[in-house]
């Protein structure tokens, strides 16, 4: 696929505007991924200052040392983790690691179990330790963070209990090849406690988001009470949260007692703030729901570089911690403001009013240019009146029948004398706006705010577009077709429509008048399906129409007053020109005309204010943040008319409706057997109109240049063979 | 507004404040009296200024003339090559403000003679009240502006308060006020001071000095013109446009207003206005669109006619409106008759209208 042509050097505007940096920032800030990168990226210029500042912690010493505080820590800030994804905390973890390390050294030492025993039941005693934390948390809902404390204090009272019953028969070292392995062996390398934390570290990720337990912890970590409703047993899941802590504090406390042997009473203690440090800054939330084991691992890191530089440069293991918790103080204050201002941070910058310079305006009530006042529509022959409600486009098929959308999701057909009967001929579910013949006769409808609709003659609804392939390089998705507005199909068959804007819905259209940015496509379905865009940065790419020649589409940019043409085939292939600029009005859909000129209608006028105004993007600014959007300003949208202008770009002909009521916004109009059928988006009607005989020329304006003209539902009605025509 | 008043606001947003005009409430609640109030006389849009009444009569200023009406049809009652504005009913006859011509009076039997040519009350006389020790109370919007649209967007504060004797002599009881747009005067000789672009009514003491000025109705929802006493310590006034969040804004961003006063005309700003004559020069906001064929009520107008009845003690008693999807907007005079009834001239429409009582359905 080529790049698409890009429409921005047309439009006169200074080169940059086209980028907004704000913009550019509310798109960073709303990915998700944001929530922990800041605190994480921070973090780890904090452990690369610390740790170039004191060279001496790369010595092979204080990396073997390292290595091994790092399993220990690694394993302690995964289970921590865990417990804080499910919404929790658990402050017994160092009583926990130091408890199953007196009890494994206890029956390795005291009983001689083999290391290869004693590993199974340690975990065993972890997973009961965790259970009992589960229970009153999980069962009789306790708070996380009392329960958590006192059984801290438990727990590690009962290590002093067990340490001082068994302390004789503690101190006698013993040889045992697994417990050898588990302390000090290493595979290529790598320690074993570094081996078993990667291990660890990959199921546990590949758990949490891969597995239905993983999704289940983050979603009552998010929100209890919707976790609750969506059927998650909330229970069970907090309850497990728990356990497989206790069984990763039990790990630890495995590795310690291989590694370290060490039988102090005050084994593991102040490893829970040195864990949650690690957590924090790893960017896991204390609120609970977001984080990840990998990012904690980053942070155990940096904690660990922290303690080993503080160590090298003073030696006080007072100091460290003292640092450490003026760090996991800062980075718990990050963590809580971020959490909570960075979504309402994107949206304050969401909006960005474009700087936008119009030509001179011309005066459309100078009775001298083409624009001067008529009645042309006034009289038009109201159809389905006070049924329809905003149709924003209208085709009609061979047996006269009137189809047109309706704001409340409906394509009606309307036919029969005078128009009476009416009925719904398909539902989209969205807004219907162009409607278009394919070469089969099918009715082809952009449906704002879903895609693109193909209804063939039975009114059996069929999406050929409802996403686009996502353009490189852009922090924006534009997958989806948020805004699909009008269409046409090119000669080999393929539809072309436009998508008002990448960014902004076809519900809120306000805010892209207000915002005025040139974020509108256009996409090109091609016959095999696919979907791509071919040309950007139309302000509102709105009227699509196929040239007469077929060689190029003309693109409506509504809110830059201006046609564009797009070469589909030629020697210009991929190029854009413009056809016209500077036109007092907005331009809506396009189409063919019969005498091989084009009817386009405007939705509504420019005035002068409206030029200044669009030049005041700050004023603009305020007016989206300040007032309620009934007072927010737009062009002059309850006076509009339809033209007709030339292959060339000339307008040649004006039709207003001088009662601005029936009529008052035109967005649409479509030619057919000699009458003008016209829509409006906020109208209560489709009118239609006889045109002059010396305006009617040869081409059906249904016809598909280079495809000739489909044939139309209702021609079998009234169709009449050849040989009988008189 | 600065970029530090944004980042104030993007931070803590309830420490920036914004000027918000109220809503309509209380007294001021809408209704529909004036749209349904019953036509006295037509004349075309924006031909018709003043109302008072004149020995039994109601007397307008129409356009360049001042007309009598009498069953329907206004009949001449005396035309002049100048607009006539406001009018006022002295024991001598009917004070006329005659724009560049000054302040003309008007005998029973027809005959004139200038009062006033002074320069201060020859133009942009926006309002006038007899004095109790006889003579004119006069109010000049601007000494600057023409239109009150430029005064308003300029932040004008030029306008005068005077006092004219019969003699025609003319003294200055206060300079430097927002668009003065209607007087009138209390038993006690009190003076009532519609100061419209500050959208107060205020009292002051017989000496006018604005040292005096009390407060009646502060921070009206628009923009407060003539006065009138109904007869029982109540008094009448109109309110020829209302005030818009949109249009204050602006206030915000002086470079734009100034980009928008030097550069198109006042029709095309966005500004209350008593008629919007050319729609396809106006702006348009959100409220105002016509969606399947209707304009709602409570959109956000430009135009708007309201006349209301406020007691001495600041209450709005009643008031009658004609909203966004009527069409009797712009209410510049206000005057009521012998029998009670109240006229109202309708500038924007060109019609004088007499509004119904309270509670008559």
């Amino acid at each position: 696929m080529a790049r698409p042509a890009d429409a921005y050097p047309l439009n006169g505007q200074r080169w940059a505007s086209k980028h907004s940096f704000r913009r550019w920032l509310s798109d960073l800030l709303d990915k998700s991924w944001m929530e922990g990168a800041v605190p994480l990226v921070l973090a780890v210029i904090l452990g690369l200052s610390f740790a170039l500042t004191t060279p001496a912690i790369v010595s092979p010493g204080d990396m073997s040392v390292m290595a091994g505080r790092l399993a220990e820590l690694g394993l302690l800030a995964i289970a921590l983790t865990l417990v804080l994804l499910a919404g929790g905390i658990d402050l017994s973890i160092g009583a926990m690691a130091g408890l199953t390390s007196i009890a494994a050294l206890v029956m390795f030492r005291v009983y001689e179990m083999p290391g290869a025993v004693v590993v199974p039941i340690t975990l065993a005693f972890g997973a009961i330790l965790g259970a009992v934390n589960g229970f009153f948390i999980a069962v009789v809902k306790t708070r996380p963070f009392i329960t958590t404390l006192v059984t801290a204090i438990t727990f590690r009272a009962l290590l002093q209990v067990v340490q001082s019953a068994y302390s004789a028969g503690l101190t006698f070292p013993r040889v045992d090849l697994t417990w050898a392995f588990l302390g000090r062996g290493a595979i290529a390398m790598i320690p074993t406690g570094i081996l078993i934390l990667l291990v660890v570290l990959v199921v546990v990720h590949v758990m949490l988001n891969r597995s239905r337990w993983g999704w289940w912890l983050k979603a009552v970590g998010s929100d209890r009470r919707s976790a609750r409703r969506n059927g998650i047993p909330v229970q069970r899941v907090t309850f497990l949260a728990y356990v497989a802590c206790g069984v990763l504090c039990a790990l630890t406390g495995a590795l310690m007692a291989a590694r370290q042997g060490s039988t102090s009473a005050s084994l593991g203690a102040g490893y829970e703030i040195i864990a949650l440090t690690a957590v924090v800054l790893g960017g896991v939330s204390l609120r609970g729901g977001r984080g990840s084991v990998v990012r904690a691992l980053i942070g155990t890191v940096v904690v660990v570089v922290i303690g080993q530089s503080i160590f090298r440069l003073n030696g006080e293991t007072a100091v460290e911690v003292m640092v450490l918790a003026g760090v996991l103080l800062i980075f718990a204050a990050i963590d809580e403001k971020w959490g909570l201002h960075r979504a309402g941070l994107a949206q304050k910058l969401a909006i960005n009013p474009f700087h936008y310079r119009a030509g001179p305006l011309v005066d459309v009530t100078d009775p001298s240019t083409v624009w001067r006042a008529n009645k042309e529509l006034d009289d038009a022959e109201p159809i389905g009146l006070g049924l329809i409600e905003g149709p924003e486009d209208c085709v009609v098929d061979d047996a006269e029948r009137v189809y047109c959308g309706d704001r409340r999701g409906w394509i009606w057909r309307i036919s029969g004398e005078g128009y009476r009967d009416a009925q719904i001929f398909a539902r989209t579910g969205g807004t219907p706006l162009g409607h278009v013949w394919d070469q089969h006769g099918n009715l082809v409808v952009c449906v704002g705010g879903i895609g693109v609709a193909r209804i063939d003659p039975t009114g059996d609804l069929e999406w050929i577009a409802t996403h686009a392939k996502r353009r490189r390089f852009q922090l924006h998705d534009d997958t989806a077709i948020r805004f699909a507005d009008d269409l046409d199909v090119a000669p080999d068959g393929s539809i072309y429509f436009s998508d008002a804007s990448s960014r902004i819905s076809a519900g809120n259209l306000l805010q892209m008048a207000a915002e005025y940015r040139p974020d509108g496509r256009v996409l090109r379905i091609d016959p095999d399906g696919s979907v791509d865009t071919v040309a950007t940065s139309f302000a509102s790419a709105n009227g699509i129409c196929t040239s007469h020649d077929g060689q190029s589409i003309l693109i409506a940019s509504t809110l830059f007053f201006r046609v564009d043409r797009l070469w589909i085939s030629g020697p210009k292939q991929g190029q854009i020109e413009p056809v016209i600029e500077n036109m007092p009005a907005l331009p809506d859909n396009i189409n063919r005309a019969s005498d091989g000129n084009y009817w386009m209608s405007f939705t509504a006028l420019r005035t002068p204010f409206l030029d200044i105004f669009l030049r005041h993007p700050e004023y603009r600014r305020a007016m989206t943040k300040q007032l309620p959007l009934d007072e927010w300003v737009l062009p002059q949208q309850n006076l509009s008319c339809v033209a007709k202008f030339t292959e060339a770009g000339d307008i040649i002909k004006i039709m207003w409706d001088s009662t601005a009521s029936k009529h008052p916004l035109v967005t649409s109009m479509s030619e057919h057997r000699g009458w003008l059928y016209i829509g409006g988006l906020q109208n209560n009607r489709v009118g239609r109109v006889r045109l002059d005989p010396s305006e009617i020329g040869p081409i059906d304006p249904y016809a598909i240049p280079g495809l000739g003209r489909p044939v139309l539902p209702g021609t079998a009605d009234i169709v009449v063979p050849d040989g009988v025509r008189g | 507004m600065s970029r530090w008043t944004d980042l104030k606001e993007l931070i803590a947003p309830g420490s920036v404040r914004h000027t918000v005009a109220p809503p309509l409430e209380a007294g001021l609640r809408p209704n529909r009296r004036l749209q349904d109030a019953s036509v006295r006389s037509r004349f075309a849009p924006l031909g018709v200024d003043d109302v008072v009444v004149w020995n039994g009569r109601a007397v307008v200023s129409a356009g360049r003339a001042v007309a009598a009406l009498e069953g329907g049809e206004p009949a001449t009652v005396w035309t002049s090559d100048a607009e006539v504005g406001a009018l006022a009913v002295l024991p001598e006859g009917l004070a006329m403000a005659v724009e560049g011509r000054g302040i003309i009076l008007l005998s029973g039997d027809g005959s004139t003679r200038v009062l006033s040519d002074e320069p201060r009350v020859r133009t942009r006389v926006t309002a006038l009240h007899p004095h109790p020790d006889g003579g004119l109370l006069a109010t000049v919007g601007s000494t600057r502006h023409d239109q009150w649209e430029r005064a308003l967007m300029l932040r004008d504060r030029s306008g005068l308060l005077l006092r004219i004797d019969i003699g025609g002599r003319v003294d200055e009881l206060d300079t430097g006020i927002a668009w003065p747009a209607g007087v009138a005067v209390e038993a006690d000789g009190a003076i009532l001071l519609s100061v419209a672009n500050d959208h107060v009514v205020e009292r002051r003491a017989p000496s006018g000095a604005p040292a005096t000025a009390r407060t009646v109705l502060h921070n009206l929802p628009g923009y407060p013109g003539r006065l009138v006493a109904a007869g029982d310590g109540t008094w009448w006034a109109v309110m020829p446009r209302l005030r818009s969040r949109a249009t204050e804004l602006m206030f915000e961003f002086p470079d734009m207003v100034q980009e928008m006063v030097s550069s198109t005309e006042v029709d095309s700003w966005l500004v209350p206005r008593l008629r919007i004559e050319v729609p396809h020069r106006a702006p348009l906001q959100v409220g105002e669109l016509s969606v399947l064929g209707q304009i709602k009520p409570w959109a956000p107008t430009r135009t708007y006619g309201l006349a209301f009845r406020f007691a001495s003690s600041g209450q709005i008693v009643e008031s009658a409106h004609s909203r966004a999807d009527g069409d009797r907007h712009g209410a510049t005079g206000v005057a009521v008759d012998d029998e009670g009834g109240v006229l109202v001239a309708v500038r924007g429409a060109g019609c004088i209208v007499e509004i119904g009582q309270e509670g008559v359905r």
